[in-house]
């Protein structure tokens, strides 16, 4: 009893301290990656025709077939110029960025029968210097007049002689799509370069007059799957899932030591009905409509983290409402997450981004709505993997009743509140969001974590043991059920042929009462509801719920496949049958 | 079995009894099979209650199993089977037996309890006097009561039924009255529940229940394929048999129903009413209200009663297959979707009424009422005003254990029966 009483101020109390927490996340380090070289090597690499830096593991190597090249690096005391001596050993005080020059050369490369003059220069970032940071690193532009700076994942800016170089057309080739003119807009930035034929290297050009040619080949490190570098991205991802066991585990057994003190559950603590002695229900798992979200989950996953990469990222134009971190710059689509939690943005964009980010919001909220939670966010995903281990497991989950599910909204608030307001007070909700931890380290980008890191891992165990836990306090799947009124998708009752059976409520993972209470309304879409199908799926009674979409039902619930499981039995029964008649005979 | 010796009139009167008993049973089954139509496939469950209560011989089947008993449609018999028991349903419904309970209980108690209170007490029925446990759920006051009484003769166990099942908290309550009753059955049956006999037991319960959807189906079809009479005594037959035993023989009963359908064999006329029977439970032998309304010329193709389809509509739906989950669905499909009138707030089964009506093509309800069956006595009112609004007709029938009121059933079913003719009729 006693307990009771104090869970509200328990739960208050938590999500003041959330919002606290939040404040600070950044003093929160899970999972550092150094921000500096050490560890790398540059390799000087004679052999080859050109001038451009590759990268093969930890080694930076500069291709030149010019035997006066010399290489600088941006240091924290300034540029240095590489000398044999530190060549091979990088340190920390090295930022990532590097060049390399030639002396000047003559060419005619516009073909105009002059010769020009040739300044050619390569240069390479780092991976940890790219991304979303307040200013990219910039070189002295004695050394090198004309510089290429890679600035985010929609930008490259060009700078001369210190200057920002606007208005300017500019020749870029890449290895990826050839070569092609583009134009600088009054910020000396091109926008519209693909973000896969930057990485892919760039070849630019800038002919200042007739007389006079600058040309930069620049290379980003690139995040390439499937290398030792691609496994140490992934190792704060390790990390969570490690401490996500150990603390599942933990778990475990502090419930079976509480529980070994009820007297009636520690009973069913001494016999080993846990894991183990698994018995098979087989006949009530049939392949249908879960399978097929599944299949959907599974490769929106893959699309979501490593769409860009094969598809282009032309589509991350548009902004879906999804946890599913756009700091990876591969991503399919782009996520409106990091503008909604970053609306102080707002003020710098031009009215056409807004004009965008608001209406691919509006579209997702009325096309997908919280679809998007139930069949495409990643975050969703893992924790269905997480709740499916411990079914397979056959562990005992929690249900929450009405109550608790009442009583845990102010931390959904709470969730809100960050959400939307701490970039306004100084904070970072990327600091804190989960949900960072998860497609960027599996597109191969080193982040480093700060408060995401220990939430992933709160979100994990709660995740296996309470269904979908996250989502009841995620804010952007919160945000996106206000507007459940205008989605298309809709979940809709037969009142009459409803048994009460419960059924539904015992199956959704988000706790919706009404979906079988329900008595007057045909619609009974909720805005907590997830749109997973885990209701008609379970319901017994022929289209007692039933999904639309715009009104048309694509799935009803039915006694018949839910009961299909039996066939198998029945024939089952028939051999049976057949063998005793044969037999008797 | 019985303890003390009985004087020489005591074993008169047992003798008498058990003769009278036969032959009322062996009465009603004859008209039973005589009524046209049955199908072959349904003499299995003929034998079963030819046994039972004409022959008076345990349980038609061999088993070692210790039998518990189980009143009501409360008590999980997944439960039962998982420990190692058969569950067998003894509400009883013999008039004979009724005579001796009228003696032992109230005079307005219902016909039910003062039936099982007679069996109990006569000790002839082996069914009874083998059991090794009794579950009763605490639903109705008999019931209670019954309860109490039944204690001083047989171990009996008492399930706690909370009164509303609206909040969760209910649920709860039930999931929690199902652990406790698991060692309880254990150490009757001197087994324990795994997840392995649990899980298994679900599924046989389960596939007789995928049985029965597909015996419930044909029973929608229009013309009829079976008689509801028929189709009655098979469910009633079902409190007695083995899970697997009578999923077989219904499974048997299906193809030849499949083979009636393909062969266009009906046992109606398209002219006949179609009707249907909820209220009071009926149970063998008191049949006679769905034979009168054969007899009559009205056509039963439902019914919504406990010992009838109710029984083994409602499958358990198992959301997450760890012991917790497997006790969850148990709780869930045994009190959730029970249209048993005990509870406070029971919409529900107007609702449910009103689809079998839609699913059945119903155009006329009967609703029995035992006499002294309060609970549902009082949902007439409100079923009578709701169906009023669908403009389906419906009758209260009252009736209690004996066969002086068949005369009067008979002229208020056959007046129904030609209302609904000639309503017919009209609206052609
Ligand atoms: S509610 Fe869940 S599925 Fe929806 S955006 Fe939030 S984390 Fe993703
Ligand atoms: S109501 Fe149904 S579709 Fe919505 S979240 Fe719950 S189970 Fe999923
Ligand atoms: S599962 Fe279907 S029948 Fe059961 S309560 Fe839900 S909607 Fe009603």
């Amino acid at each position: 009893m006693k307990l009771k009483k104090l869970f509200t101020p328990t739960i208050i109390i938590l999500s003041v301290l959330l919002c606290v927490l939040a404040y600070f996340a950044y003093a929160f380090e899970f999972f550092t990656f150094s921000t500096d070289a050490s560890g790398y090597t540059i390799v000087e690499n004679n052999e080859s025709d050109g001038f451009y830096f590759t990268y093969s593991n930890n080694d930076i190597i500069l291709n030149s077939d010019n035997a006066n090249t010399r290489i600088y690096a941006l240091t924290v005391d300034g540029v240095a110029e590489m000398t044999q001596a530190n060549l091979s050993a990088l340190n920390e005080n090295y930022l990532g960025s590097f060049i390399a020059t030639i002396p000047e050369q003559t060419s005619d490369l516009n073909q105009d029968g002059n010769k020009e003059t040739l300044y050619s220069y390569a240069k390479t970032d780092m991976e940890f210097t790219q991304g979303y940071r307040p200013a990219a690193p910039e070189f002295d532009n004695q050394l090198m007049p004309f510089e290429v700076i890679f600035t985010d994942r929609t930008t490259i800016s060009l700078i001369f002689n210190g200057e920002v170089l606007a208005n300017q057309t500019v020749t870029v080739y890449s290895e990826r799509s050839g070569q092609a003119e583009y134009t600088s807009n009054e910020a000396g930035e091109i926008t519209d370069l693909p973000i896969l034929d930057i990485r892919s290297g760039i070849l630019v050009t800038y002919f200042e007059n007739d007389t006079t040619v600058y040309q930069m080949h620049y290379q980003v490190e690139d995040n390439t799957l499937l290398t030792s570098r691609y496994i140490s991205a992934l190792s704060p991802f390790f990390l969570i899932l490690t401490l996500s066991v150990l603390g599942i585990i933990l778990c475990l057994i502090l419930r079976r030591r509480i529980l070994l003190k009820d007297p009636i559950m520690s009973r069913f603590l001494a016999g080993n009905r846990k894991v183990g002695t698994n018995g098979l229900l087989k006949s009530q798992n049939r392949f249908g409509f879960m399978n097929i979200r599944w299949l959907i989950m599974i490769s929106s996953f893959f699309l979501l983290v490593f769409g860009g990469k094969l598809l282009g990222t032309w589509y991350q134009n548009l902004e879906i409402p999804i946890f599913s971190c756009p700091i990876n710059q591969d991503q399919l689509i782009g996520s409106s997450c990091y503008t909604l939690s970053h609306l102080n943005t707002l003020f710098d964009m031009t009215w056409t981004e807004i004009l965008i980010f608001v209406g691919s919001f509006l579209a997702s909220l009325i096309i997908l709505g919280r679809v998007i939670c139930g069949f495409l966010c990643p975050m969703g995903f893992i924790q269905d993997i997480y709740d499916w281990i411990r079914r397979k497991l056959k562990i005992q989950g929690l249900f929450f009743d009405e109550k608790i599910y009442q009583r845990i909204t102010p931390i959904k608030w709470g969730m809100l509140l960050i959400f939307l307001v701490l970039c306004f007070v100084g904070g970072n909700f990327c600091d804190i969001c989960p949900a960072i931890t998860l497609s960027p380290a599996f597109a191969g980008f080193k982040l480093s974590l700060y408060l995401s890191g220990f939430m992933m891992v709160f979100v994990l165990i709660t995740g296996f043991f309470k269904r979908r836990f996250f989502c009841t306090i995620c804010p952007l799947g919160y945000l996106m059920g206000l507007f459940h009124k205008i989605s298309l998708f809709k979940l809709k009752k037969d009142c009459q042929a409803c048994t009460e059976c419960g059924a539904c409520y015992e199956a959704c993972p988000m706790g919706i009462k009404s979906i079988y209470t329900e008595r007057k309304k045909k619609d009974v879409t909720s805005s907590d509801c997830i749109m997973c199908g885990a209701c008609v799926d379970k319901c017994p009674e022929n289209n007692a719920l039933y999904m639309t979409f715009c009104g048309i039902p694509f799935y009803r619930a039915s006694r018949k496949t839910f009961m299909s499981g039996y066939q198998k039995n029945e024939r089952k029964l028939k051999r049976q049958i057949k063998k005793r008649n044969k037999h008797d005979k | 079995m019985i303890n003390k010796k009985l004087t020489p009139s005591e074993e008169r009167q047992r003798q008498r009894f058990i003769e009278k008993s036969s032959r009322v049973s062996a009465k009603y089954l004859r008209r039973l099979t005589e009524l046209k139509g049955a199908p072959d496939t349904l003499k299995p469950f003929i034998d079963v209650l030819e046994n039972i209560y004409v022959n008076m011989d345990g349980p038609h089947f061999n088993t070692k199993k210790p039998l518990i008993g189980t009143y009501c449609v409360m008590v999980p018999q997944e439960l039962i089977y998982a420990a190692g028991g058969q569950p067998i349903k003894l509400c009883s419904g013999s008039y004979t037996a009724f005579s001796i309970g009228d003696d032992l209980v109230p005079r307005d108690a219902c016909p039910l309890i003062k039936a099982v209170m007679g069996y109990q007490t006569m000790c002839v029925m082996p069914i009874y006097d083998d059991c090794s446990m009794m579950i009763v759920p605490i639903t109705c006051d008999c019931k209670k009561k019954m309860a109490g009484m039944l204690k001083d003769l047989v171990n009996t166990y008492s399930f706690h039924i909370p009164t509303s099942k609206e909040d969760d908290t209910d649920l709860d309550q039930i999931v929690n009255e199902l652990y406790e009753l698991i060692p309880a059955l254990e150490s009757v049956t001197g087994q324990s529940i795994t997840h392995k006999s649990l899980s298994e037991s679900l599924d046989q319960v389960g596939f007789a229940q995928y049985q029965m959807t597909r015996f419930n189906e044909f029973k929608k079809n229009q013309p009829a394929l079976i008689k509801g009479t028929h189709a009655m005594a098979v469910m009633n037959a079902s409190s007695y048999m083995p899970i697997n035993d009578f999923s077989e023989k219904l499974y048997l009963l299906n193809q030849e129903l499949a083979k009636r359908k393909k062969s266009k064999v009906f046992v109606s006329q398209k002219k006949e009413p179609r009707l249907m029977v909820t209220g009071s439970p009926i149970i063998f032998p008191n049949i006679k209200i769905p034979l009168l309304i054969e007899e009559m010329g009205g056509s039963l193709v439902a019914d919504e009663t406990c010992m009838g389809e109710r029984s083994l509509y409602d499958p358990a739906v198992v959301v997450d297959q760890s012991f917790d989950g497997m006790m969850r669905a148990l709780a869930n499909r045994y009190t959730r979707p029970c249209t048993c009138p005990t509870f406070v707030n029971n919409d529900q089964r107007i609702f449910r009424i009103k689809q079998m009506i839609k699913d059945h093509q119903v155009e006329g309800v009967i609703y029995h009422v035992l006499r002294g069956c309060l609970v549902y006595d009082f949902e007439y009112q409100m079923l009578e005003e709701e169906l009023g609004k669908l403009n389906v007709p419906i009758i209260r029938v009252e009736s209690d254990y004996n066969e002086e009121d068949i005369e009067q059933l008979r002229i208020r079913i056959e007046a129904f029966i030609e209302l609904i003719k000639l309503k017919d009729l009209q609206k052609k």
